[in-house]
């Protein structure tokens, strides 16, 4: 009876193994309330000696630090995690402090050789400590996990990249986001370039010429976010002749964040019916935002544009332009022709409601 | 007699190799999703979440929340959705001819005012738009009021027309979102922006939880089996089934309870279809049969955490009505887009997902009645060996087992959101509870829904109003693979 | 006279470093780990300075500032919201709800404190001017 005898050790195979994972799920769950209790006692006994010491250390006095952790204290584990958790929550002095803290235990130099762990995690978590401390001396391997075979660490590489404000990276961190295989994707980069603040434009103005499209496009957006005011002139130029439309789309965009009236001009160009329908929207917005008058003919004649969404955009950006913008949308209500609906709709909402919907 | 005999021999042996292949789906599902799920669990905390959070680029998302009859639960959803850990968003409320207070609560916790919107066409919507109105204050709230089409899909649609997001997010009324869920949502949209068109999210049972101003306070266990039962098969079917289908390229449901959709392809595909009961299934299954017919590199795909908590029903009467519902949803989908069935130019999708969903989900209940009628009926002809047929039955009923034990132990490795050690007794309770008596009412249902389908006969189970119970049969369609 | 300041955050560290430095600048300080029960002591202590964290359980900083502002006898409260929402909608949400300042997460514990100090100058310089709020 080959099959009865099949059947049967089946039936107790598989009971075994819902029996085994039962129990293995309890014993999980109790060796994980049993560690978190462990470690919560730990964090409350220190959490409080530390903070108090950081808010009262003088951050000018680097030789005086560490009056918590004695040499060879048993929770030196727990008080670098503790304030491997606070780093990325502060700016400034305070986050110097740690960072010296922890550069002194040799916490962060055991970080820069963990970012050669095999495994992923320890990766990761590595470079998120040393970008968090903004310690220099962890660049070479950071930089160096942007190529790293695992997105997540990649991610995490340019993350902390970025938050070590280290412009000398950004030629990496373009190089790791254009990558064929492994690259970053764009919303990392764009984080991590913005965090590198300002003082980035000029390295950032000079990619524009000579990148790819897809850096054109990301290297436009954070010049807007950034405010760099120097830009201007070059996305006015990637505005009016880039060959590919999102380029000129995120120019658009960050022209209307810088706010230069120069840039009046191409964006009343870009309005054109002819051009791509996420350029006109994007051209009406930032007309709406630089505020200047002389866009608002064009942009009452966006308002009959036979894409509702490039009108609305057009009726919400006329709303912005003061007194003159305002007659031309109460011209626009009188006759269907001339784009009623979107009209209507953008003084009623500046009328009913204060502040401003978002777009 | 002879011709008899054979037949029922030869039908345990087909019931015999479709469940030995089924079993071995099943096993390979689990390890794909257990691979899956634990590597998330594990990334947590290098995700760059909060970077994500406060970046101005994270793209918006309009929130979507049909609502009809809503009263109790529409500001606890407002409230939820509003304070919700994400940088960009709006919330739409499609208030579909309501005949409660459920406006009159929005309008007075909002200060709301009517504008006149422009509301475009861009996906049908059969009941008429009748206003829109917007918060005073400026609170990214919007409101629309339609007269009721019939659908939970026209309402959707109407909210469609009216949103301006990148991404928009589909919610119930009565689920509630875990603060994070959105973030964590939009991940594969932000790392993937060509590819990326829908994300599904977890949905899990949020009866006997403990709510607090549209905030899950504590995950509890409910107090009545038919609950708990659900609650495994909710994990079994989002952290096993849906997982492994994403990872494998076949994911053909993005519950209608929290999805997420790339704003523009949903209404290139035309929105949802205001006809069909199971618009979620019947979405999905149209983005692959449209996107793929196209440029063919799409990807739709789930997260397992975090999730959105949800009502379920309570009553063996309500769970009846939902089950038949979307097993009739599940076989009208089905036949609506036979021609992608076994099709290879629809990749994993035509040759492994939807004759999965046909062989096993759709027909399989049949098998399973039609198997167990056969068995019983060859024992009293004594065809079958009374000892071999128990030791099939304990075969088959311990590997159900399993498949649900690992689901458990699965949750429990990685995300263990019920704190209680007795809420692990209770669920594991739940597991042999199913497959005594649920599992083949179940199956009941799905066969009831599923003729119903093939008989085209319209909606004969399901009363038109809310009855006013926590969870009912109008609300969105979730086939429980 | 001692100014008495709330920090209202649901994170447990920033809390507390925030209380500590008030501590050790002469503050009388309390705090509260989410937006209902830091509305509370708002109107228990009527402390001079709040500094309230947006994304918080319960309520949100937000719809904490706009029911204290909707209180005539707390209008001299001055509120510095603290948020990692960076974008300039959102700053002017933060303004329309009736803070006073506002701080962008992660900060410098010390920017802080001359921010508080500003506001609180402001506040006894031009008393009628948070009174109209």
């Amino acid at each position: 009876m080959e099959i009865r005898h099949l059947l049967t050790v089946s039936v107790l195979v598989l009971t075994t193994l819902a029996v085994g994972l039962s129990v293995a799920s309890t014993l999980v769950r109790a060796w994980r309330a049993s560690a978190a209790r462990r470690r919560d006692v730990q964090l409350t006994a220190i959490r409080p000696q530390v903070l108090e010491w950081l808010a009262t250390v003088d951050p000018h006095n680097r030789q005086v630090l560490d009056p918590t952790a004695r040499p060879g204290r048993s929770d030196a584990r727990s008080v670098e995690e503790l304030i491997g958790g606070l780093l990325p929550k502060l700016r400034g002095d305070d986050r110097a402090v740690l960072t010296t803290f922890l550069e002194r235990t040799g916490a962060l130099e055991r970080a820069r050789l963990r970012m050669y762990s095999r495994r992923r995690l320890v990766r990761a978590r590595a470079a998120t400590l040393v970008g968090a401390a903004a310690w220099r001396r962890g660049l070479p391997e950071v930089v160096w996990l942007l190529r790293d075979p695992d997105p997540e660490v990649r991610s995490a590489a340019a993350r902390a990249l970025g938050r070590m404000g280290a412009p000398d990276a950004i030629p990496y961190l373009l190089g790791a986001f254009e990558a064929p295989r492994h690259s970053i994707s764009a919303s990392v980069v764009g984080i991590a370039l913005l965090h590198l603040g300002p003082a980035s434009a000029p390295e950032l103005i000079r990619t524009l010429r000579a990148a790819p499209a897809a850096t054109r496009t990301l290297v436009a957006e954070t010049l807007g976010l950034m405010g760099a005011t120097q830009a201007s002139n070059p996305l006015c130029h990637q505005l009016r002749t880039d060959t590919e439309a999102e380029p000129r789309t995120a120019a658009a965009h960050a022209l209307g964040r810088i706010g230069g009236r120069d840039a009046v001009g191409p964006l009343v160009a870009a309005l054109d019916r002819r051009q791509p329908p996420a350029l006109r929207i994007a051209a009406a917005h930032a007309l709406g935002s630089i505020g200047d008058p002389t866009a608002i003919d064009d942009l009452a004649l966006t308002m009959t544009d036979p894409n509702h969404r490039v009108a609305r955009a057009a009726a919400r950006a006329l709303a912005a332009l003061g007194p003159g913008g305002r007659r031309s949308l109460e011209h626009a209500t009188t006759v269907i022709e001339l784009g009623r609906p979107s009209a209507l709709e953008a003084l009623d909402l500046s009328d009913r409601v204060r502040p401003m919907v978002a777009r | 007699m002879i011709p008899l005999r054979g037949f029922l021999a030869g039908f345990d042996h087909f019931v015999l190799v479709y469940f030995l292949v089924l079993s071995g789906l099943y096993l390979l599902l689990t390890v794909l999703a257990s691979i899956d799920v634990l590597r998330a669990a594990r990334s947590a905390g290098v995700d760059g979440q909060d970077d994500l959070f406060a970046h101005p680029l994270t793209p918006g998302i309009s929130v979507i929340v049909p609502a009809r009859n809503e009263a109790l639960s529409i500001l606890a959803c407002a409230r939820g959705v509003l304070s919700l850990r994400y940088p960009e968003l709006e919330l739409i409320i499609v208030d579909d001819g309501s005949t409660d207070d459920t406006f009159a609560l929005v309008e007075a916790a909002y200060s709301l005012v009517e504008v006149r919107r422009f509301v475009a066409g861009d996906v049908p919507v059969v009941g008429t738009v009748r206003s829109v109105h917007v918060a005073r204050t400026g609170t990214p709230v919007l409101v629309v009021r339609k007269d009721h089409g019939g659908t939970r899909a026209d309402a959707l649609n109407a909210g469609l027309n009216v949103a301006t997001k990148t991404i928009v997010c589909f919610l119930d009324a009565d689920s509630v979102l875990d603060e994070r869920a959105l973030l964590s949502a939009v991940k594969p949209f932000v790392d993937d922006p060509e590819g990326v068109v829908g994300v599904g999210g977890v949905v899990r049972v949020a009866n006997g939880c403990a709510f607090e101003a549209g905030r899950l306070v504590s995950p509890e266990m409910p107090s009545s089996w038919i609950e708990r039962i659900q609650i495994v098969e909710y994990l079994r079917s989002f952290l096993l089934g849906r997982t492994a289908w994403s990872k494998l390229g076949g994911l053909m449901i993005i519950s209608g309870a929290f999805g997420l959709f790339r704003l523009e392809t949903v209404i290139d595909v035309g929105g949802f279809d205001v006809d069909s009961i199971a618009e979620d299934f019947e979405l999905v299954a149209r983005l692959h049969h449209r996107l793929r017919a196209g440029h063919g590199k799409y990807r739709i795909v789930c997260i397992p955490e975090p999730a959105a908590w949800t009502e379920v029903p309570a009553t063996l009467g309500s769970l009846a009505s939902q089950r038949k519902r979307w097993a009739r949803g599940l076989a009208e989908t089905l036949f609506k887009y036979r021609r992608m069935t076994g099709n290879p130019r629809h990749g994993v999708v035509g040759i492994v997902a939807l004759p999965y969903y046909l062989a096993f989900e759709c027909l399989g209940a049949f098998v399973e009645l039609t198997g167990s009628l056969a068995l019983s009926l060859g024992l009293a002809l004594g065809v079958v060996d009374v000892q071999l047929a128990l030791l099939v039955a304990a075969v088959a009923f311990s590997y159900a087992m399993l498949l649900s034990v690992a689901a458990l132990a699965l949750e429990e490795f990685s995300f263990h959101r019920y704190p209680r050690t007795a809420d692990l007794a209770k669920t594991l309770g739940a597991v042999l509870l199913e497959n005594v008596g649920f599992r083949q009412l179940h199956a009941w249902w799905r066969v009831q829904g599923t003729i119903a389908a093939i008989r085209g006969n319209t909606h004969a189970w399901e009363s038109p109003e809310r009855t006013g119970s926590s969870a009912d049969s109008a609300r969105s369609g979730t086939p429980v693979s | 006279m001692t100014d008495t300041a709330l920090v209202i955050d649901d994170d447990d560290d920033l809390r507390a470093l925030l209380s500590f430095k008030l501590l050790h600048s002469g503050f009388e300080v309390h705090s509260e780990a989410d937006g209902e029960t830091g509305l509370a002591a708002i109107e228990q202590l009527r402390p001079d300075i709040v500094l309230l964290d947006w994304m918080m359980p319960r309520l949100t900083g937000l719809e904490v500032c706009e029911r204290l502002r909707s209180v005539p006898e707390l209008a001299t409260t001055s509120v510095i919201l603290l948020t990692a929402k960076a974008q300039e909608l959102d700053i002017e949400r933060g303004f329309a709800a009736g803070a006073d300042d506002y701080l962008i997460k992660p900060f410098s514990p010390r920017e802080l404190m001359t921010r508080v100090q500003a506001v609180l100058a402001r506040a006894r310089r031009e008393p009628w001017k948070s009174a109209t709020f």
